[in-house]
């Protein structure tokens, strides 16, 4: 009788050691704050639902230009653990609505698509943004905050890189409003 | 006494000349104890050996040298070199005295030990190894190179010396130290008239040696023994040593550690020279641009710490996090770099990547393939992926090495952490693995 228990202990113990690693996608920011390990298997998981609220379409227009953002959410597959991101493409048009810069057809993995880096707060989200001309500088963090008050009103800017350039390279000028930028949800 | 001995060589070497202006050791002395500038030679303790003094003339200008150590000082049966430094005076036909230090550096004294009774600045018989000649505050006045006597090369150049003060603590607290010296050999094209004037047309550098030796006892009394390890391969982990213990790029690195609470990245390049320029930044501060010369070999910059860039919707402070390692940007700077040296005939191993920042310094060298340096990355594609390796790996280190490992084929990169107590740590990954290991630079 006494040798039962014990396999049946042994069994339970080895499944619940099998289970990954669920961090809520509000907690990864100490992860990364204070470099602690993030195990193999490990899921970033937005256990709170935290980033649907992002989700959709937001229009805005800043010097002229009108801007569209499209937020998705994905859970993205790296190095051996899932986190539940968002990515962000966006769609440039100048007040003759003559296309300035369009990356809304490109693929999750197209390297000029937003990448979410990690939530900041509940309403606020901080993504990758890396532009064709990254050599020169052109890329950075994107902020995106939603209004607590209102959640079809968000803000959006780009605080660029701080990053060694050629000296071949000429002064860049960001696309990506580096002042906040309202815009609307759709 | 002096003044027989003076007219003695001067009958040897060379007819006796109309305006023979004569070289008084008295007034040598008060002038040496005027101008000696004791702090910038700090392994010269003792005073010059007055009683050893040499005297003779050459091309009409009289000299004296003085040893500050006696030849039965220095340990020949141990040594494979000998460091001597002498007082050198010499009195022109314009009757001005003028004082210096020549370092006599003799290698391999147990095949070519030559005679230091004649051996003198003018005279290097039989000499194997380095003379220089400094003023009285131990600044550079030239070098030159001996084979058995006979200058070798032309002129050379230190370009780049470990801080004698740095020796001198060193030998303190380790006994022996690696000191290496790069040599610039410069070639030159000139016109010799029959006059035997020489016009010199254009001179170019022709190469670089790095030459390098250890120091192991305290120099008591002028140079002291020497111990010459020629040909020795420095390892990475020897030139991120040197580097660290070199006085200017200490003084770098301090200045560079007070501004990282700057919201922009300061540095500077290195050239082989061993001169530094500060780095200017543009983007309104938000990049930092880095010339590429022909004979840069090196920078050093920060990364900034974490910054508030305003306030979100709420009010609340958008916190901005910069990545405290080295960025794609800096990893085809120093991949530049190298290609640099190795078209330039720079040695590769001088190369290096510094980043300052409030969570570590780090360096990069290269150890790869000179012959397959990957110079064409695209850092649109591998900023994005480079961001994805620091979500995954919390440790800065880690997600550096992997990403390094995956993404840049043929990195060639080493990764060195200098921590703040100066012990240097290789950081890797472990074989076939993506954990992280360091190994302390012995």
């Amino acid at each position: 009788m006494m040798k039962k228990t014990f396999i049946i202990l042994i069994t339970v113990m080895s499944i619940m050691s099998c289970k990954a690693q669920i961090i809520p996608i509000e907690d990864h920011i100490n992860y990364y704050d204070n470099e602690i390990e993030i195990a193999d298997g490990a899921y970033i998981k937005d256990v709170n639902n935290l980033l649907p609220k992002f989700i959709g379409t937001w229009l805005g227009n800043y010097n002229n230009k009108n801007y569209e953002f499209v937020i998705t959410k994905i859970t993205d597959n790296f190095l051996g653990i899932s986190n539940d991101i968002l990515q962000m493409r966006f769609k440039i048009t100048d007040a003759n609505g003559n296309i300035i810069d369009d990356t809304t057809n490109l693929p999750n993995n197209s390297s000029l698509v937003c990448n979410g880096r990690f939530i900041l707060r509940s309403h606020t989200y901080v993504l990758s943004y890396v532009g064709n001309n990254a050599e020169c500088g052109e890329s950075g963090d994107i902020f995106i905050s939603i209004n607590i008050n209102n959640n079809n009103s968000m803000e959006l800017k780009l605080s660029p890189d701080k990053d060694l350039i050629s000296d071949n390279c000429n002064s860049i000028s960001f696309i990506i409003p580096t002042e906040p930028i309202s815009l609307t949800k759709q | 006494m002096v003044c027989l001995m003076l007219f003695t060589c001067q009958k040897e070497e060379e007819p006796f000349h109309e305006q023979q202006v004569s070289l008084d050791i008295e007034t040598v002395k008060q002038a040496f104890n005027k101008q000696f500038n004791k702090k910038a030679f700090s392994s010269i303790t003792n005073d010059p050996l007055w009683e050893n003094v040499l005297s003779y003339r050459k091309d009409n200008i009289n000299y004296l040298e003085v040893p500050f150590r006696s030849l039965d000082q220095f340990d020949l049966e141990l040594s494979t070199s000998i460091s001597m430094d002498r007082l050198l005076a010499s009195i022109g036909k314009d009757g001005n005295l003028s004082l210096n230090i020549v370092h006599y550096f003799t290698q391999d004294v147990n095949r070519h030990l030559p005679d230091f009774t004649q051996l003198n600045y003018t005279n290097p018989s039989e000499l194997n190894g380095f003379v220089t000649l400094y003023d009285m505050d131990k600044r550079l006045i030239s070098v030159n190179r001996y084979n058995n006597g006979k200058l070798s090369k032309g002129t050379y150049d230190i370009i780049k010396k470990k801080d004698k003060n740095n020796i001198d603590n060193l030998r303190v607290d380790e006994g022996c130290e690696m000191v290496e010296e790069t040599i610039q050999t410069i070639g030159c094209w000139f016109w010799l008239y029959e006059s035997g004037q020489v016009e010199i047309i254009s001179c170019e550098t022709v190469g670089y040696e790095t030459i390098s030796y250890e120091v192991c006892d305290g120099g008591d009394g002028g140079g002291g023994t020497t111990v010459v390890t020629q040909n020795t391969q420095l390892t990475p982990c020897d030139k991120v040593k040197s580097l660290n213990i070199n006085a200017a790029f200490k003084a770098k690195i301090d200045y560079l550690s007070t501004k990282t609470g700057l919201q922009q990245e300061t540095g500077f390049s290195q050239n082989v020279g061993g001169n530094y320029s500060a780095l200017t930044t543009t983007s309104n501060g938000h990049s930092l641009r880095i010339p590429i010369t022909n004979s840069t070999i090196g920078f050093t910059h920060t990364h900034i710490d974490n910054y508030e860039d305003g306030v979100d919707e709420n009010g609340d402070p958008l916190e901005t996090r910069p990545i405290k390692m080295f960025s794609p940007n800096d990893i085809k700077t120093f991949l530049s770099m190298v290609n640099n040296a190795k078209n330039n005939n720079i040695p590769i191993a001088d190369v290096y990547a510094s980043m300052v920042s409030s969570s570590g310094n780090y360096m990069l060298k290269f150890t790869g393939d000179k012959n397959s340096i990957n110079t064409s990355l695209n850092i649109s594609e591998l900023n994005n992926k480079y961001r994805k390796y620091f979500n995954r790996y919390s440790s800065k280190e880690r997600a550096f090495l992997n990403f390094v490992k995956n993404e840049i084929s043929n990195a060639g990169i080493s990764l060195f952490k200098i921590k703040s107590n100066g012990v240097i740590k290789e950081k890797k990954l472990k074989n076939n693995s993506t954990q992280t290991e360091s190994n302390t630079c012995q």
